[in-house]
C-alpha cells in the first residue's frame, strides 16, 4: 500500500530528530567529564524532609520507617507530614508513627485538601532546616541516601540534587518494564545533569536548598506537575540541577495500565502546560543546552511517540485489516491460501534503507540498555528476559497511546485534575 | 552566560546528515539493481515466450498434439513467472524515486505480454483442445475503484483454487497509452472498474466467489471437484 508523501516526510522528520538526539547525548556521553568522587560530608546541616500524604494509608508507615532508618543524626532532622485532608486512615497511622518514635522531630500538619503544592508549601512554612527535601508517601529511602546526597552541594548556585529513583520490588509486567524504563531514564537524566539540562526534579527525595526555594516563591500551588514547573522556574533563573546515580530511593510504580495511563497523562500533560508557560526559554541560547535542545524536546518527544506509533497502527495494520475483511468474500476458506502459498523472495525487495534505520537505532538502544544498567549497577535480565522483550518492543506503543490520548484531551479540550 | 555545546550540536548534526545521506544512497543504489533485475528477468521472459511459440508452432504443423501436454505444463509456468515479476514490479514502483521511467516502461512491456500469452492461450485452446478457462481482469487504482482491491483478492484466491485450469490476465486502467489496452476495452466494453471478462462475456461490477465460480465452471468440459 502506498504511503502518502507527507507521512513519508513526517516519519523521516521524526527519525532524523531521533537519530540527532540520540548522537548528540552520545557525544556527551563520550565527553570525559573530571570523575566526581564520592564525597564525604564533614558537617551535618540540618535537613526538613516534608511528606505530603493523601489516603496514603497503605504505604505512608513503610515511608516513614525508612525516614527513621536514615543514617543521619536526629537531632539534625526534621519531618513533617503534611496530611492533605485525607479521608483513610492515615491520619490515625501518622500520630500512632509519632507516639512510637520519641526521639525522632516529626510533625503532623493536617489541612483541608488543596493538592501537593500548597501541602508542601505549608511543609516549607513550617520547616527549620538548611536543605528542604520532598518525599511522596509512595517512596522509600536508603538509609544512606542523604550522606550521599549532601556532599554534592558544593557550589550555592546548586539548587537541587537528585537521587537515583528505582521501581520498588517491580510485581508484574507493567511494573517491570517500567522498572528497566526508570533505569534509561535515570541515566539519561545523568548526562542531561552534565549540561545542567535536567527538567523535572521528581516527587521522591529531591532535596532542595531550602533559602533558594524560598527565594523563588516556593511550589506552585496550582500546577498538575508542580515538580516539573519548579524545576523549570530554577532553570529559567539558571540554578544548577544535578542528577546523582550513588543515593537509591525506591518508588512504587503504577501496576495497571489504568493507573499507568493515568500518571503519565498527568505528568507528558504538565510537562506540555509547563513548557508552553516557560516557552521563552524555548530554543533561546541564552538559557544555553537547557534552552536549545531540552526545551524543545519536551514537546518533540510527544510529537515524535504521536507520528510513530500512529502511523506505526495505522500502515502496519491496515494490510492485515483489509485481508480480514476481503476474506469475507472467499467464505473464510484460508486452507486453500496455506495449502497454495509458495514463498516468492527476493533480497531486492527489503527495503534496505528501512533496515539500516532499524539496525542503528537498535544498537544505540541496546548500548543504552546495558550502560545504563552499568551505571545503576543493575542487571538488564534481573526480572526476565520477557519484561525486556517488551520494554524493547512494546513499551513505546503503550507511551505513544498515552501520548494520543493527551492530543485527545487538549483536542477536546478536557479539564485536568489532580 | 549558561554553556552551549555547540561543538556537539554539529557533530550531531553532521553525523546525522551522514546516516541520512547513507541510506538515501543505499535506497538507490538498490533501485538500480531493480530495474537491472526486471530487465534481465524480462528479457529471459521473452525468450520464454519466442521458444513457446516455437513449440505450438512446432505441434500444429507436425500434428504433433501428443506433445500437447508437456508444452502445456511449460506455458503454465511461463504464465506464474511472468504474474510474480508483476507484482514485484508493481511494488518496486511504488518505493522507485529516481528510475519511475524505466518501471512504466518495464509495466508497459509486461502488459503486451500478457496480451501475448493471452492470444497464445486461445489459440492453444483450440490446437490442444486444453480444459482451460481465459479471465481478463481491468482495474484501476484504490482511489477509483474502492471494490478493485476485493476483487483482485477473490480473483487470486480462485486462481489458487484451480492453479493451471485457470488464466487470469489484468490490464491497469493506467495504461491508456499504450494502443492495445483501449482496443481490448473496446472490444469488451469496458467503461467501469472492476470489470471481469470470462471467456468473452463482461461483467462490470464486484463480483463475489461464489458468481465466477459458477460461470468457469460452466466451460469446463471435465467438472472437477471445486465445481460441485
Amino acid at each position: 500500500m502506498p504511503i502518502p508523501i507527507y507521512v513519508k516526510i513526517a516519519l523521516w522528520t521524526c527519525y532524523l530528530l531521533s537519530l540527532f538526539f540520540a548522537i548528540f547525548w552520545f557525544l556527551v556521553l563520550l565527553d570525559k567529564e573530571t570523575k566526581t568522587k564520592t564525597r564525604k560530608l564533614k558537617k551535618h546541616p540540618s535537613v526538613s524532609i516534608v511528606v505530603p500524604a493523601y489516603n496514603e494509608e497503605k504505604n505512608i508507615k513503610t515511608t516513614l520507617t525508612s525516614l527513621t532508618k536514615l543514617d543521619y543524626p536526629k537531632n539534625k532532622l526534621e519531618i513533617i507530614i503534611v496530611n492533605d485532608g485525607s479521608i483513610d486512615a492515615t491520619k490515625n497511622l501518622v500520630e500512632k508513627f509519632i507516639a512510637r518514635h520519641k526521639g525522632y522531630d516529626i510533625k503532623l500538619i493536617n489541612k483541608k485538601n488543596e493538592g501537593k503544592g500548597a501541602a508542601l508549601n505549608d511543609g516549607l512554612a513550617m520547616s527549620k532546616g538548611e536543605f528542604f527535601i520532598c518525599l511522596d508517601a509512595d517512596s522509600i529511602v536508603t538509609k544512606d541516601a542523604l550522606e550521599k546526597i549532601l556532599p554534592h552541594f558544593t557550589d550555592d548556585n546548586i539548587a537541587v540534587v537528585l537521587p537515583l529513583l528505582k521501581v520498588d520490588k517491580p510485581k508484574n509486567l507493567w511494573q517491570r518494564m517500567q522498572w528497566l524504563e526508570y533505569i534509561v531514564n535515570m541515566f539519561y537524566k545523568k548526562l542531561m545533569s552534565r549540561l545542567n539540562c535536567v527538567h523535572v526534579a521528581p516527587g521522591p527525595f529531591s532535596v532542595y536548598r531550602k533559602d533558594v526555594l524560598k527565594k523563588i516563591g516556593g511550589f506552585d500551588e496550582d500546577n498538575i506537575t508542580e515538580d516539573l514547573e519548579i524545576t523549570l522556574r530554577l532553570q529559567s533563573k539558571n540554578y544548577r540541577i544535578v542528577q546523582l546515580l550513588e543515593a537509591e530511593v525506591f518508588t512504587i510504580a503504577p501496576k495497571t495500565f489504568k493507573e499507568l495511563y493515568k500518571q503519565r497523562n498527568r505528568w507528558y500533560k504538565g510537562s506540555i502546560i509547563n513548557a508552553f508557560r516557560y516557552r521563552h526559554m524555548m530554543l533561546n541560547r541564552k538559557y544555553g543546552d537547557f534552552g536549545v535542545i531540552q526545551m524543545p524536546t519536551i514537546i518533540v518527544s510527544g510529537i515524535i511517540a504521536i507520528v510513530l506509533v500512529m502511523s506505526l497502527l495505522y500502515y502496519g495494520l491496515k494490510p492485515y485489516v483489509k485481508a480480514a475483511y476481503n476474506s469475507i468474500f472467499i467464505d473464510f476458506d484460508f486452507y486453500t491460501l496455506i495449502k497454495t502459498f509458495k514463498l516468492d523472495f527476493n533480497l531486492l525487495d527489503l527495503n534496505y534503507t528501512a533496515i539500516l534505520v532499524a539496525v542503528i537505532m537498535l544498537t544505540i538502544s541496546v548500548f543504552i540498555l546495558r550502560k545504563s544498567h552499568f551505571e545503576t549497577r543493575e542487571r538488564a535480565y534481573k526480572h526476565g528476559l520477557f519484561s525486556l522483550i517488551s520494554y524493547l518492543f512494546f513499551y513505546f506503543l503503550v507511551m505513544g497511546f498515552i501520548w494520543i490520548g493527551i492530543m485527545l484531551d487538549f483536542a477536546f479540550g478536557k479539564k485536568q485534575k489532580w | 552566560m549558561r554553556r552551549l555545546s555547540r561543538d556537539k550540536y554539529i557533530i550531531a548534526g553532521g553525523i546525522t546528515l551522514g546516516i541520512f545521506l547513507l541510506g538515501l544512497f543505499l535506497g538507490l543504489a538498490i533501485e538500480g539493481k531493480r530495474v537491472n533485475y526486471i530487465e534481465s528477468v524480462s528479457r529471459k521472459q521473452n525468450l520464454d515466450f519466442s521458444s513457446l511459440q516455437l513449440q505450438y508452432a512446432f505441434i500444429d504443423q507436425l500434428s504433433q498434439e501428443k506433445n500437447c501436454h508437456a508444452v502445456q505444463k511449460t506455458f503454465e509456468q511461463n504464465i506464474n513467472n511472468l504474474e510474480s515479476t508483476r507484482i514485484r514490479l508493481e511494488n518496486f514502483d511504488r518505493e522507485a524515486k529516481l528510475n519511475k521511467n524505466e518501471f512504466e516502461l518495464l509495466k508497459n512491456e509486461y502488459i503486451l505480454a500478457q496480451i501475448r500469452y493471452w492470444l497464445l492461450a486461445e489459440r492453444t485452446k483450440k490446437l490442444c483442445g486444453a480444459d482451460i478457462v481465459n479471465i481478463l481482469y481491468f482495474f484501476s487504482d484504490e482511489r477509483e475503484c474502492s471494490d478493485c482491491e476485493k476483487q483482485a483478492f477473490v480473483l487470486t484466491y480462485l486462481k489458487k483454487k484451480f492453479k493451471d485450469k485457470l488464466l487470469i490476465f489484468s490490464f491497469d486502467s493506467k495504461f491508456e497509452s499504450e494502443p492495445m489496452v483501449p482496443l481490448l476495452k473496446k472490444t469488451y466494453n469496458v467503461t467501469a472498474y472492476p470489470t471481469v471478462v470470462i471467456e468473452g462475456k463482461s461483467e462490470a461490477k464486484f463480483q463475489d466467489k461464489d458468481s465466477i465460480l459458477k460461470e468457469i465452471c460452466s466451460y469446463y468440459k471435465e467438472k472437477t471437484e471445486d465445481c460441485k
